[in-house]
């Protein structure tokens, strides 16, 4: 009996090293008597023996040619969809180059009129200056401002002198 | 000869050898386990071809700290299920098995080498009564000779339900091999029906 191996860890559902199995597996194929002593247990155990049923060699082939192939497929359609993006992104870029461009040049045509500059301040007129004819003068000055209003012609001149600011 | 971390890392950088190999290393595997829960040469090469796609595809996110093996069987049972489902919903209908059982040899199966080819019909016709989940986790297990922690794993259950599928899967393959496959059951050994 010493030839029949052990089928405890079998039984007990262990995981053999795959040599150790396939021997244990082979040896039940060929002997009745461990056969019988498996069944004991359970005659469903006996399908463990279907492991050592070989793959076909044509089988393996196609399982490998069939999936070189169709990964190769999948690389082609990975290669077309980065090439579509990074295209798809340089159009954008593009597009969105001449819109702002377009929107640009439309800004420039119908833009405000320019604003007007900073008028120098007008120096204060000498203190014993006469004031020119049509000139009234406000009497409401702010702070140490003298404002001063005046028409001449059509035209309304607002004047003001600050001696604090020097204008 | 590359390793397998090795092999993996090239592959994700698009090295096409090394994913060339990497089919080469595991498609006995795979095919294998396709066959055992499909039952059909030409379904497990269908299924084989997917796994591998798949495979690829996945390499980018697989972790290197988790065992290979184990992701690969879970996309291969998972594929070889979805299969098995699709048929029994109709689109692809189970080949007809021969109603006539297999003359029983008696006492000469006690006494001789087991028949591979007749325990693949054996089980063929009878594992076909199974639900696939019952069917792939008593392959990976009894089969393939896989723990009840890497089945469940694999299968991404419980162990305990695992060992549910397995006590239903022995059960009716235990009756169907008392009822129709004698021969193949050793002398001298029956188990009424209801026993554990």
């Amino acid at each position: 009996m010493s030839d029949h191996p052990s089928l405890r860890r079998l039984i007990e559902g262990v995981e053999l090293p795959a040599e150790e199995r396939r021997e244990l597996l082979s040896h039940l194929q060929a002997c009745p008597g461990c056969r019988a002593e498996l069944a004991e247990r359970d005659p469903s155990l006996l399908f463990a023996i279907l492991a050592l049923e070989p793959v076909p060699a044509d089988v393996l082939d196609r399982v490998s040619r069939s999936a070189e192939a169709a990964i190769a497929r999948e690389q082609g359609r990975s290669a077309l969809r980065r090439t579509y993006a990074w295209g798809s992104l340089a159009a954008s870029i593009v597009v969105a180059g001449l819109l702002g461009a377009y929107f640009w040049t439309q800004r420039g045509l119908d833009a405000p009129p320019d604003r007007p500059t900073v008028v120098d301040a007008i120096p204060a007129p000498a203190a014993d200056a006469a004031m020119p004819a049509g000139m009234i003068e406000l009497l409401d000055s702010p702070g140490s401002a003298d404002v001063v209003e005046m028409t001449v012609g059509d035209v309304e001149v607002v004047m003001i002198f600050d001696e604090a600011m020097g204008i | 000869m590359r390793d397998e971390g090795e092999l993996i890392r090239a592959a994700v950088d698009g090295d096409t050898e090394a994913v060339s190999e990497l089919v080469r290393r595991k498609r006995e595997q795979v095919v294998r386990i396709a066959y055992q829960v499909t039952g059909d040469w030409e379904d497990a090469v269908d299924v084989s071809q997917g796994v591998f796609v798949r495979l690829w595809k996945g390499l980018g996110r697989y972790d290197p700290s988790r065992r290979f093996d184990t992701w690969l069987y879970r996309i291969t049972v998972n594929a070889a299920i979805d299969l098995v489902r699709s048929r029994e919903r109709g689109l692809q209908p189970l080949p007809d098995e021969p109603q006539e059982l297999p003359a029983s040899p008696g006492r000469a199966s006690a006494e001789s080498a087991l028949d591979l080819a007749e325990l693949r019909r054996a089980f063929a016709r009878l594992s076909a009564r199974l639900a696939p989940k019952q069917r792939a986790a008593f392959v990976l297990r009894e089969i393939e000779g896989l723990e009840t922690a890497e089945v469940a794993r694999i299968m991404n259950v419980a162990e305990s339900t695992v060992r549910n599928h397995l006590l239903q899967a022995r059960r009716v393959l235990r009756l169907g091999l008392e009822r129709e496959y004698p021969g193949l059951v050793p002398e001298g050994f029956r188990k009424s029906e209801g026993e554990s």
